[in-house]
């Protein structure tokens, strides 16, 4: 029986203890002063912000800002594209645990270790970097390129319009997957051995082991991840897709943040930018809460 | 009898599968490998040649190196962020836990309340300019603890932690209070022990973001050159320069302008080979919380 | 007693190094900027620490520092910039200097200098205000040359092919991409056994759009405008770049690449190569032509033959134009401006400052250098460089280099200077001396004398001035920074713009004259439904209103230059 910490048999409700509270206090404390307090922000997407001018004095325009933003077809192709990719690597979330599983079956220490260090290190080096490789690997007098010839073919990744979704994909998951795959390492790390030596003594074969010991240690983790990460649908950041531009892929490269880049920051308009803020913190909270639900139906207990 | 079979069978498939999960890694490995060594080659490049290098430097030379150490300002800045790395890992880390622990507690008044308070903010943001307003009446700007304070509570890391140690085994605490422990002796001797992988992985995290901060510094503290850190000073090297390349494109600059502005590609390299190598030299450390192994039956015993 | 004594003279050294060291602190000045570096710590403002006693402070902001910083209204003393003119007259965290002219900035009465503060009362403040002070003001590169020996715009070829080939004449676009690929197949490979390579330019709308083809003799416009709103530069009538065909340097770029690619002879990887990658292929010398003439190449040859000829130059052509003989009442930059914030400590050190620059003397100082060191008056009041300088240049020596952290001395421009060099000094001649045709001559670097060889002329200005036209009309780009393009047309424009970088690569490789013509009416197509035409309409009022406001001083001005100006602008 694998009894999680919280959960409890007994059927009666548990009794408030109000030290507990007081000693959150401090943490509440923090989360307001920090998060909650500089949403006042926000007031900036009524007003046509000009930055020096006191708040005050700006103009007030109402929901002039939603209204223009969402009559822009530029606006809705950034959410295609965000939409497109945000999908594409929600099911790569299921790589990590995947990868921690499959070398938690590395018998040995060192190599495993190795495999570890080795596959963060794509986490580390900046976008701009990676993009001066591909050029490097995949232009036009590329290796790459050099090694087609033979075969008379030839190859232009970084100009091909069908494959940018495909590989702009591949290349995230190859910097985050060892990166990401750390937790699930850690919560690998957390399961009680003697489990493993009792289903041993059972006759279970590693494989068993692996499927009814290993999955569900980890589960509580996908679960509490998979969720948050729906929420993050509409998040998608800009540096990588920013240094692949060029103008053959131009438009199924702009996300939504490269779009707030452009139409927002670089006009140093912040009132559109903050206007483009509040829709995405909308409908990522709207995702997470009814998404939220939807699992408590079906797994019986909600995640947040 | 049907067991032996069945261990022979699964003895071969078994085979198969160690093989190939090897191999994969291998591939894997050179796959992740690989553009580390690039970015080192190229490091070693002369600067005007380095981006003809693939596989060995090309004219071979400590310059580049030579060249960003003797930048005025870095042995400070390395200090500062060495500084920061530390200090803020180790507040973070335990206010994480802190809190973390605390929403484990079902008897906490209000819990959902209070949890679902804390998820929100990682959906929400004012936005630049109403941060560094706040953060200027806290009186944070300028000052050291804009790299810490702000950080202490990280939604994320407290799900994780409240995730992680709601599957700790409640036999152990139960017994544990069953022989007379307090609170705080169970969270101080069990709790605590057995969380070492999901802390170790915050301070993973946590190292990894401080170090590679750069954004506050630019945004909080640029007229303070003694609160430069590392990984801004080398951002103006890396991708400041690209930004400002683009701008002045744009503007009509000539090829020789843009050039006076542009960071030789062996320097860029040196670059993120000074980011990286210290973080490379942490995580390994850390490493041995997140192997398998820890005996939950050692501390029962 | 003696106790006594000694502690006295204790306090008395006490206090004397006290007041010392009091007088002679120096004021810090802050300079916030939002362009690149400007050679702070240098030679030239090395000096002006020490006569004004400032210690000149350097910091670059990004434009979220910037924005952030002018919410909470720290702005330290003088900022530099061009970009956030809205936001900080808005503000209102910009300084007035109007008070302080009389008794701290006496030089900004003066000639050209009072000009141009008169345009910004006028045209840049919303009550006569000065708030913004430009820099580097007054007539540049006139045909008397300059230091700069490169002419960046035109034909741009690289030079010992082009030698060997008896330099040809090169008149309008096809001859010049036959001539390049007369020299590819003289050259098909490099040195070390890579590909030559037609035509090298880099991705984006600017370089591959508006910049060469603007410069053309048919064309002729000013590239420098606001996005694609580009003027004439004989008339200063101002085209809408996105739609009118005819008269836009984008589409007429556009015509030329397509014309390479069909060769099959266009770079392929001209969408995707990186800024160091360009260089490293610049460096290499793979191209027979580029769209700027650069350094690169011959950086990499110069250091073991002085003399080379292995460079990228511009070919004098009867079908360009000279950038020279400009008159820039606002300034080499028209879009940067000095500005004193409201909040500063140090309003009076600042305003010293901006005098300084404003200081004739100083500015002889900054581009020839000291009296009595590097130039001097004769016995008839003439000022010369001495011949030490003149070799200095002609070698190119650090001191008057124009890289970061050298002298300083001589450069061309410099952000913070008040004075463009060809102004005049109160004795007569230039604020540059090797502005005068003798020195001028007598300094001439290895690459200019291989155009005086190739050209048959004593100095190399020559060479161009002799086929082509000027840009002594020219208002383009100072009209343009003065006018203030609301909010909701800037975001057009910048869609505009995103459409015209997607457009470059169906237009560049469109394979047939039918295929360009519909991947041409498409782009036309999708600009209009964004509103562009609007927009421009706006904006050429605006334009035609500062114009008329600006031609009549313009003329005066060259008048006073002594050119004469050609027609169409009246």
């Amino acid at each position: 029986m694998n009894n999680a910490v919280g959960k409890r048999i007994a059927a009666s409700k548990p009794r408030k203890d109000w030290t507990l509270l007081l000693m959150l206090l401090p943490v509440i404390a923090f989360i307001i002063l920090f998060c909650y307090v500089p949403l006042a922000g926000w007031y900036l997407a009524l007003i046509e912000y000009i930055p020096g001018k006191p708040i005050l004095e700006c103009e007030f325009v109402g929901l002039k800002n939603f209204r223009s933003l969402f009559a822009n077809p530029a606006f809705f192709r950034a959410l295609k594209n965000t939409l497109i990719y945000s999908s594409i690597k929600y099911v790569f979330l299921l790589l990590p645990p995947v990868f921690a599983i499959l070398l938690n079956e590395i018998n040995s220490k060192g190599y495993k270790r190795v495999v570890q260090t080795v596959t963060t290190l794509p986490h580390f080096i900046s976008w701009v970097i990676i993009y001066g490789l591909c050029y490097a690997l995949f232009s036009s007098e590329g290796p790459v390129n050099q090694v087609l010839a033979h075969f008379g073919t030839s190859q232009k990744l970084l100009t091909n319009k069908n494959a940018v979704y495909a590989f702009q994909s591949v290349l995230h998951l190859w910097k985050t997957l060892g990166w990401n795959a750390i937790i699930y390492l850690a919560a690998i790390a957390g399961i009680d051995q003697t489990l493993y030596e009792a289903a041993e003594i059972d006759g279970a074969g590693k494989f068993r082991q692996a499927l009814h010991i290993t999955v569900p240690g980890i589960l509580p983790t996908m679960f509490v991840l998979l969720l948050l990460g729906i929420a993050d649908l509409v998040s998608n950041g800009m540096d990588q897709y920013y240094v692949f531009q060029n103008s053959i892929v131009y438009n199924k490269l702009e996300t939504l943040e490269m779009y707030t880049y452009k139409q927002g920051l670089k006009l140093q308009d912040y009132s559109y930018a903050t206007a483009i803020g509040i829709f995405k913190s909308v409908i990522s909270i709207t995702l997470l809460f009814v998404t939220n639900y939807f699992a408590k139906k079906i797994r019986g207990e909600s995640i947040v | 009898m049907p067991q032996t079979r069945n261990k022979i069978e699964v003895g071969l498939s078994r085979k198969v599968f160690v093989i190939c999960n090897t191999l994969l890694f291998a591939l894997l490995l050179f796959v992740c490998f690989y553009p580390l060594w690039y970015v080192f080659i190229q490091s070693l490049s002369d600067s005007n040649r380095a981006t003809q290098a693939l596989i060995l430097p090309v004219g071979l030379t400590l310059d580049n190196y030579v060249q960003l150490i003797q930048m005025p300002e870095i042995f400070n800045a390395f200090i500062v962020s060495i500084l920061r790395t530390v200090i803020g890992t180790a507040g973070t880390v335990f206010c994480c836990m802190y809190a973390g622990y605390l929403f484990t507690k079902e008897t906490l008044p209000f819990r959902k309340f209070w949890y679902r308070m804390l998820v929100i903010t990682m959906y929400v943001g004012g936005g630049l300019i109403p941060t560094y307003l706040v953060y200027k009446s806290y009186g944070l700007l300028n000052t050291f603890g804009v790299y810490v304070i702000p950080s202490l509570i990280g939604a994320y890391y407290v799900i994780l932690i409240k995730t992680f140690v709601e599957q700790l085994p409640s036999s152990l605490v139960e017994s544990a209070k069953i022989d007379g422990a307090s609170e705080m002796r169970v969270f101080v001797s069990i709790i605590l022990p057995l969380s070492l992988p999901i802390a170790a992985t915050i301070a993973i995290y946590c190292t990894n973001g401080q170090w590679n901060s750069w954004f506050d510094n630019q945004l909080y503290t640029v007229t303070d050159k003694n609160l430069t850190t590392l990984q801004f000073l080398l951002y103006n090297y890396l991708n400041k320069a690209e930004k400002l390349i683009e701008k002045m494109e744009e503007q009509g600059a000539t090829s020789d302008e843009v050039a006076r502005l542009m960071t030789p590609r062996g320097i860029k390299m040196t670059v993120t080979m000074i980011s990286v190598i210290p973080i490379m030299c942490v995580y390994p450390f850390m490493q041995r919380y997140l192997i398998k192994g820890i005996m939950i039956g050692a501390i029962k015993g | 007693m003696r106790k006594l004594l000694s502690l006295s003279l204790v306090l008395m050294l006490v206090m004397s190094a006290f007041t010392v060291s009091v007088a002679e602190e120096p004021t810090v000045l802050t300079i916030y900027t939002r362009g690149s570096s400007t050679n702070i710590g240098t030679g030239v403002f090395a000096e002006a620490e020490k006569r004004l006693n400032v210690k000149l402070e350097y910091t670059y902001f990004d434009d979220d520092s910037f924005a952030a910083m002018l919410a909470g209204g720290d702005l330290g003393d003088i900022i530099l910039s061009g970009e956030d003119i809205p936001s900080m007259l808005a503000s209102g965290l910009a300084l007035d200097v109007n008070p302080y002219i009389d008794e701290h900035m006496p030089n900004l009465k003066i000639g050209a200098a009072d000009a141009a503060m008169n345009v910004c009362r006028e045209l840049m403040s919303p009550d006569g205000g000065l708030y913004l002070i430009p820099t580097v003001v007054g007539l540049h590169l006139p045909i008397v040359g300059g230091l700069d020996p490169r002419v960046y715009r035109g034909y741009v070829v690289r030079w010992d092919y082009y030698k060997e080939l008896g330099c040809p004449e090169i008149n309008n676009d096809d001859d010049y991409i036959a001539v390049l690929q007369q020299m590819l197949e003289n050259h098909p490979t490099n040195e070390d056994g890579t590909p030559n390579l037609l035509y090298g330019c880099r991705s984006g709308a600017f370089n591959m759009g508006a910049y060469r083809a603007a410069f053309k003799g048919d064309v002729a416009l000013n590239p420098w405008g606001n996005y694609q709103y580009n003027s004439n530069i004989y008339t200063n009538e101002v085209y809408d770049g996105y739609l009118d065909v005819e008269h836009s340097g984008y589409w007429n770029n556009m015509v030329f690449l397509n014309k390479i690619y069909r060769l099959g002879l266009l770079d392929e990887d001209c969408f995707t190569m990186t800024s160091d990658e360009y260089r490293a292929k610049l460096s290499a010398g793979r191209y027979m032509g580029v769209m700027d003439a650069n350094d690169a190449l011959y950086q990499a040859h110069v250091e073991e033959d002085p003399n080379t000829d292995i460079t990228y130059m511009v070919v004098p052509s009867k079908n360009m134009v000279n950038y020279a003989n400009i008159n820039l009442i606002l300034g080499n930059m028209p879009y940067n401006y000095m500005m004193i914030s409201k909040n500063s400590k140090n309003i009076e050190a600042a305003c010293s400052f901006i005098n300084l620059m404003y200081d004739l003397d100083f500015m002889r100082f900054a581009y020839s250098g000291e009296q009595g060191v590097d130039w001097d008056y004769d016995e008839d009041g003439v000022p010369h460089m001495t011949e030490t300088a003149i070799q200095e240049i002609a070698r190119q020596d650090p001191k008057w280099a124009n890289g970061e952290g050298n002298g300083g001395h001589g450069i061309r421009v410099n952000n913070l200077f008040g004075y463009n060099p060809a102004v005049l000094h109160t004795d007569g001649y230039p604020l540059m001396l090797t502005m005068q045709r003798e020195t001028a001559i007598a300094a001439q670097q290895p690459r200019m004398l291989e155009i005086c060889k190739a050209y048959n002329v004593e100095y190399y200005a020559d060479a161009y001035a002799a086929v082509e036209k000027d840009f002594r009309n020219d208002m383009g780009d100072t009209i343009a920074s003065l006018i203030n393009t609301p909010l909701d047309d800037r975001r057009i424009l910048e869609a505009c713009q995103d459409v015209l970088e997607a457009g470059l690569a169906p237009m560049i490789m469109s394979e047939s004259d039918e295929e360009f013509a519909a991947n041409q009416a498409e782009i036309l197509a999708e600009i209009e439904a964004l509103g562009e035409a609007e927009v421009f309409e706006r904006y050429k009022v605006e334009f035609d209103r500062v114009k008329d406001i600006m031609i009549p001083q313009q003329i005066a001005a060259q008048h006073a230059n002594g050119l004469e100006l050609y027609p169409g602008l009246e």
